[in-house]
């Protein structure tokens, strides 16, 4: 999503340069012909420029990554243990095991027992913890804190969170360097420009004076996307702690977490943040309640349902960017075919037309696949909870259209907040038709999408037992979803964005045509999926991991063998479910 | 300054393994080597704002901020109290805060004890190093309490 977000702020680089140029036209107005192959090569160097700030942004921010670690060593002044501290390795790595880790390498500073930070970090598959002097202590005086905090630290491997987390935070130093201070710079270049010349010049003034609402617009919209950024950032790397805390507190370390916390709640009675969204790391009190109340850990947020909406819209700007930069090409190509004959005029129609077909499918399988990564496991999460807490029946299903409309609402605000808004409406009419007719028709689509996701991946977990969730089921969930997300909802945004314009009637027949499709086949394909899961995944009988034996729960996941009493779906890392001893005594 | 002799570390390596008995005595076995640390480096364990760490604040020992405690009620008594003993040999200065730390030994000058409000003033001083040293302040609150109590049983 971050990725996306830096585009979309490179994208506006490239806007404040195209005014600058005096190129007023949008990029979506270019012609689709070899005659507008002058009007391409004029946006040839806006593209360019869009193009390489955000290769730019995404370079600096996999070097950055790259050096995060000994970035950390030398701000945290650590190194790997001596032989006095081999004892703690020692623990590391046993804690390590217990929890079915690879042993990660403890790193410290050569002396001193002060501090009880601990961090995690590490590329690849290379894993550290890095921690403060006073942990030689906690070891020896305070078991159950020093096992907490390095069972949260080890719990961020478990969740392969480290990667992520560290990648995003290298990305938004990256975004701050490279696109927030050369915007503000470019912006305020053009603005004071115009004035400037302006004073010498009186069409010039009219001109700087006409473009003032648009570059102002620009401002405000730049200010969201980078807002939006901030949020995303945020939010990782809170999630991430909630999660950790969760897993740490299954692993036995509940009492431990709650010394820490309590403590830190003691002293720290301040005012609460204003602007939480903006909060790079929970308080103890906010761990503290997601320790007691994991559910919440477990729910739609709509927040991030919000997100994934915006995330969609931007992909649609980054698509007609994507097309623009495509016609600087094809104008070429089409122009060369136009005087070529014979074996030559087929090759190059065919490149044209496989160059456009795969753009259009890149684009279009990348914005399923994300916006379905985001919320496919919010969704799964969410379904296991309600199966855990025994709601079940159509009521379930009814409740997944409020998540649709938010996540409508935020496909719509962010066609405003893109770059010159190119696919929002620009008139009352279209305003209404958007309001009235489109976003009504998105909503369902997105609670049908909502209403698909959730169906199967409760199917698969219902039926799922063992330690750990089946690879296959993961990928039937991720294939399915995303499969039913690129053809019966993406084309639908799409295709509203061109009702008005040119195209008018061509688009309408086209989204009346689509969404028949849509309203015949997507029933079939649900129930195609549903028969392939009772087909390879809901076998008649399930056999207990513990005792082997078979058990006859429709749902089992959920359940205790009948046989041996053991936990049977001991994979679900969900609140409620006593699958160990130690998760038995967290009393939720 | 006679907090920095050989003769004040002494006293708070006593008083402090005193109070570490009372307050952690988890510690107890590793005063020396926590209170060598504290010499080694006296400034306080600022938590760094690192959104990519735990985030914890939680106190490693309490021995260093006992001995910070301790360090700053001296201080205190030296400068506000006993300002004329502050000529005096670091050894007399330490038998006089020593008997005045020491409760169950029998007195020999009762006019070096404290009046309420610089008991009061103590409470306070000894409450707000401990809660910077990282200390809760409830803990901080009792810790106080303790070290003002032995004064006032002295005075």
């Amino acid at each position: 999503m971050l990725i996306l977000v830096a585009i979309m702020l490179a994208l506006f680089l490239g806007n404040v340069f195209r005014f600058y140029s005096g190129l007023n036209r949008p990029l979506d107005s270019i012609e689709l012909t070899a005659g507008g192959l002058e009007v391409a090569r004029a946006y040839f160097p806006v593209i360019c420029l869009s193009g390489l700030a955000a290769l730019g942004v995404l370079c600096l921010a996999l070097f950055l990554y790259l050096r995060h670690p000994s970035q950390i060593r030398r701000r945290r002044k650590t190194q790997p243990l001596t032989e006095k501290d081999k004892g703690i390795q020692e623990y590391a790595s046993k804690l390590a095991l217990q929890v079915g880790l690879d042993p990660p390498t403890i790193e410290m500073p050569s002396h001193g027992l002060k501090g009880s930070d601990a961090q995690a970090f590490g590329v690849g598959k290379v894993q550290t913890i890095a921690l403060d002097g006073g942990f030689r202590i906690l070891r020896k005086t305070k078991p159950d804190v020093f096992n907490a905090l390095l069972h949260h630290e080890l719990a961020h491997f478990a969740n392969a969170d480290i990667g992520r987390s560290y990648f995003s935070d290298a990305l938004w130093k990256s975004i701050r360097g490279l696109l927030v201070f050369p915007f503000l710079f470019a912006w305020t270049a053009v603005v004071v420009s115009g004035f400037f010349f302006g004073i010498f010049n009186s069409d010039q003034l009219e001109l700087a004076i006409a473009a003032v609402p648009s570059t102002i617009g620009l401002l405000i919209q730049w200010g969201f996307v980078l807002y939006i950024a901030g949020v995303i950032w945020a939010r990782v790397l809170r999630t991430r702690e909630f999660h950790a805390d969760w897993r740490a507190a299954i692993w036995g370390s509940q009492n431990g977490l709650n010394e820490i916390l309590l403590e830190e709640i003691e002293k720290k009675e301040g005012p609460k943040s204003r602007f939480r969204v903006w909060k790079l790391h929970p308080n103890a009190k906010e761990r503290m309640q997601a320790l007691q109340h994991p559910e919440i850990l477990f729910s739609l947020s709509p927040t991030i349902l919000f997100l994934a909406g915006l995330l969609f819209s931007f992909i649609f700007v980054g698509l007609s960017s994507s097309f623009a930069a495509f016609l600087t090409f094809a104008g070429t190509i089409l122009s060369i075919r136009n005087a070529s004959t014979g074996l030559s005029y087929w090759v190059l129609t065919g490149i044209w037309w496989s160059g456009f077909a795969l753009l259009i499918l890149f684009v279009f399988g990348l914005a399923g696949w994300l916006v379905n990564g985001v919320l496919l496991p919010q969704i799964q999460k969410q379904a296991v909870l309600e199966l855990m807490n025994r709601q079940s029946g159509p009521r379930q299903y009814a409740k997944m259209a409020i998540p649709a409309l938010i996540l409508v609402a935020g496909i719509e605000l962010g066609f405003f907040m893109t770059p010159f808004n190119l696919f929002a409406p620009d008139d009352l009419s279209n305003i209404a038709i958007e309001f009235f007719i489109v976003a009504p028709l998105l909503t369902c689509l997105a609670w049908w999408y909502l209403i698909y996701a959730r169906f199967i991946t409760l199917q698969l977990s219902a039926t799922q037992v063992g330690r750990k969730f089946s690879v296959w089921r993961s990928r039937f969930m991720i294939i399915a979803s995303s499969v039913w997300i690129f053809l019966f909802f993406v084309p639908g945004i799409v295709l509203t964005r061109f009702l008005n314009g040119e195209f008018q009637e061509f688009f309408t027949y086209l989204s009346a045509g689509w969404l028949t499709f849509t309203l015949l086949f997507s029933p079939l394909v649900f129930g195609v999926s549903w028969v392939a899961i009772k087909l390879f995944f809901d076998p008649r009988h399930k056999k207990c991991p513990h005792c082997g034996k078979d058990t006859g729960y429709a749902t089992p996941a959920i359940e205790f063998c009948e046989h041996c009493e053991n936990t049977l779906g001991e994979w679900l890392f969900i609140p409620g479910q006593p699958q160990s001893p130690s998760l038995r005594d967290i009393h939720l | 300054m006679w907090t920095n002799t050989p003769e004040s570390r002494q006293l708070v390596t006593e008083v402090s393994r005193e109070l570490v008995a009372e307050i952690a005595p988890e510690e107890l076995e590793l005063v020396d080597e926590l209170l060598d640390d504290y010499y080694a480096n006296p400034t306080v364990h600022e938590a760094k704002d690192n959104p990519l760490g735990f985030g914890s604040e939680f106190l490693a020992a309490s021995t260093p901020v006992i001995a910070m405690a301790l360090q700053t009620v001296f201080s205190f008594i030296l400068n506000e109290v006993w300002v004329s003993a502050q000529k005096e040999s670091a050894l007399l200065i330490a038998e006089k805060m020593k008997a005045l730390f020491n409760p169950t030994k029998e007195k020999t000058e009762p006019s070096l004890g404290l009046t309420l409000e610089q008991l009061e003033k103590a409470k306070k001083l000894i409450k707000k190093e401990a809660i910077r040293g990282g200390m809760k302040p409830q803990k901080a609150e009792d810790l106080a309490l303790k070290i003002t109590a032995r004064i006032a049983l002295t005075g």
